[in-house]
């Protein structure tokens, strides 16, 4: 539409409307939207690379999926999906304030936006602290670092959640068969510790990834809100309302993906 | 200078080259597939229509010159060119009369231009109109077309604007109108995802549901909030083929053995 509009617009170069390089509101809205979409096309791309790359250790450590998945909180994510779905109905409502010729709508609408995104990532946060806590980390440690872990103190509580759930386990079984002998505690330890580091690397890259498109989002937003009470968006020309809508839609699309895919199966 | 009786002759010639003239002009511009720029406009692309449109009506436009062009010769060869006031006057009048069969195609092609460059929405709702009075449109007595447009492209294109929502033969209103229902549907289809989750269903079941369910809730999202069913079809492309892509070396990379990893 973008290449489309441009021609249009030097087929028309003449016409007493049409100035310089400047494009008429349709063709910059279509041009604007063009664009976007072409960049969310990217982040397709990345989005699929990180979230096939969990699916794949998904299909292949259903132990370490179990061990994860214990501490994993269903309500809390279903309620940061609720939010994000309201937020993206918010924000098509505000378009439609700003469509209608009302700035005040669209700051109303961009409030509540705004203040769920923040929410997001906010429980966000709270969901990774906790998750750290249950042992659910990017660092994947040696047998080593586990011994002095141990040895520098108590057995950390999560690990021993953890050994105690992976007890009879294919992933025990097949180290001892390794090593002829039964584990030691260190060697249980890191068998545990190294399943939440990888299952950790995994949930994290595409959540965070995704987080900071919620972050950038809420910026962007505050930056709307911005121009809304000045007055900047007309009936004619709120393409940057528009774009932005895009890109929020889409942050809450790639969440309805992850939300299934990571947390529900 | 001829008598009275031979001029009566050549101008009942004359009439009837003109006649057979504006016939053949007339059956060029019904055989200019008109409907065919009209269907790119409707199922592909606005501008790529127009541009179609633009060609089709070029096109018969310059065979009826030509064909205007041969009659006005012919006339001229068959008047003799005897400086004959009265019979310039007629000459006159009959060159106007094959000439004015060229102006329907000539203002269809505007009409559409005008339509696009002003309003895309305006000139999808025209093409429906179109469609319906394809014949007439292109007869020269119909000089209410632009207005008719104009109106048709104020009017639509603001379903989303109406709390107005029909839904599975049923009519109500809501507050934000579709919006509201999807949103509303969203949110229950997560419900719905979190019972599937927590119950007892067996995974080879319960799986393939839940991605059919959050696929389908994606979809809404794209159609609806980001307008994507009614807006062109290029954003379409451009979103859609990466996500092919992506889906496809996604499949690729759950079938192989992951050995190396």
């Amino acid at each position: 539409m973008a290449d489309m509009a441009v021609e249009q617009h030097h087929a028309d170069a003449h016409h007493d409307d049409h100035h310089g390089d400047h494009f008429t509101p349709e063709e910059a809205l279509d041009n604007a939207k063009f664009a976007t979409w072409l960049y969310l096309g990217s982040e397709v791309m990345i989005f699929t690379g990180m979230i096939v790359a969990y699916l794949v250790f998904r299909v292949y450590n259903p132990e370490a999926i179990a061990l994860a998945k214990e501490h994993l909180s269903i309500q809390l994510v279903s309620a940061n999906t609720f939010l994000l779905l309201a937020s993206s109905w918010a924000m098509v409502m505000g378009l439609r304030a700003v469509q209608q010729g009302s700035n005040a709508g669209l700051v109303r609408w961009m409030t509540v936006t705004v203040v769920m995104g923040t929410v997001f990532v906010a429980l966000q946060v709270y969901e990774y602290v906790e998750l750290a806590h249950h042992g659910v980390v990017l660092n994947v440690p040696t047998e080593d670092e586990v011994t002095e872990l141990i040895a520098a103190g108590q057995i950390p509580f999560w690990m021993e959640e953890g050994i105690e759930g992976l007890q009879g386990s294919q992933a025990f079984a097949d180290a001892e068969a390794a090593k002829g002998e039964a584990l030691t505690v260190a060697e249980e330890g890191t068998i545990v510790a190294q399943k939440l580091g990888q299952y950790g690397q995994r949930f994290y890259a595409p959540t965070a990834f995704h987080g900071a498109h919620v972050i950038v989002g809420v910026l962007w937003g505050l930056w709307i809100m911005w121009g809304g009470l000045r007055k900047k968006f007309t009936t004619e020309r709120y393409a940057a309302v528009e774009v932005f809508g895009l890109y929020w839609h889409f942050v809450d699309v790639v969440w309805i993906v992850l939300f299934t895919f990571i947390y529900l199966i | 200078m001829t008598d009275h009786a031979q001029r009566e002759a050549l101008h009942h010639e004359a009439v009837q080259i003109v006649a057979a003239a504006e016939q053949k002009i007339e059956r060029i511009f019904e055989e200019a597939d008109v409907a065919a720029a009209i269907k790119v406009v409707r199922d592909r692309d606005i501008n790529e229509g127009v541009a179609e449109a633009q060609q089709i009506t070029g096109r018969a436009r310059e065979e009826a010159s030509a064909i205007a062009e041969a009659t006005v010769n012919q006339i001229h060869e068959l008047m003799g060119g005897t400086g004959d006031p009265e019979e310039e006057e007629m000459l006159k009048k009959i060159l106007n009369s094959a000439l004015q069969a060229r102006d329907p195609g000539v203002r269809f092609s505007e009409h559409i231009e005008h339509a696009a460059g002003r309003d895309l929405k305006g000139i999808e709702a025209a093409a429906f109109r179109f469609e319906a009075g394809l014949e007439a449109m292109l007869l020269p007595w119909l000089h209410n077309i632009p207005r008719e447009m104009e109106a048709d492209s104020h009017a639509h294109g603001h379903a989303l604007h109406s709390d107005h929502v029909e839904l599975m033969g049923r009519e109500f209103d809501v507050p934000g109108g579709l919006y509201t229902v999807v949103f509303v549907v969203l949110a229950v289809v997560t419900i719905v995802e979190v019972i599937i989750a927590e119950s007892p269903m067996p995974n080879a079941i319960g799986y393939p549901l839940l991605a059919a369910l959050s696929i389908g809730k994606a979809v809404l999202v794209v159609l609806y909030y980001m307008h994507l069913r009614e807006d062109s079809r290029i954003f379409a492309y451009a979103f859609g083929i990466p996500l092919g892509m992506a889906a496809l070396i996604s499949i690729f990379l759950l079938l192989v053995d992951p050995v190396i990893y």
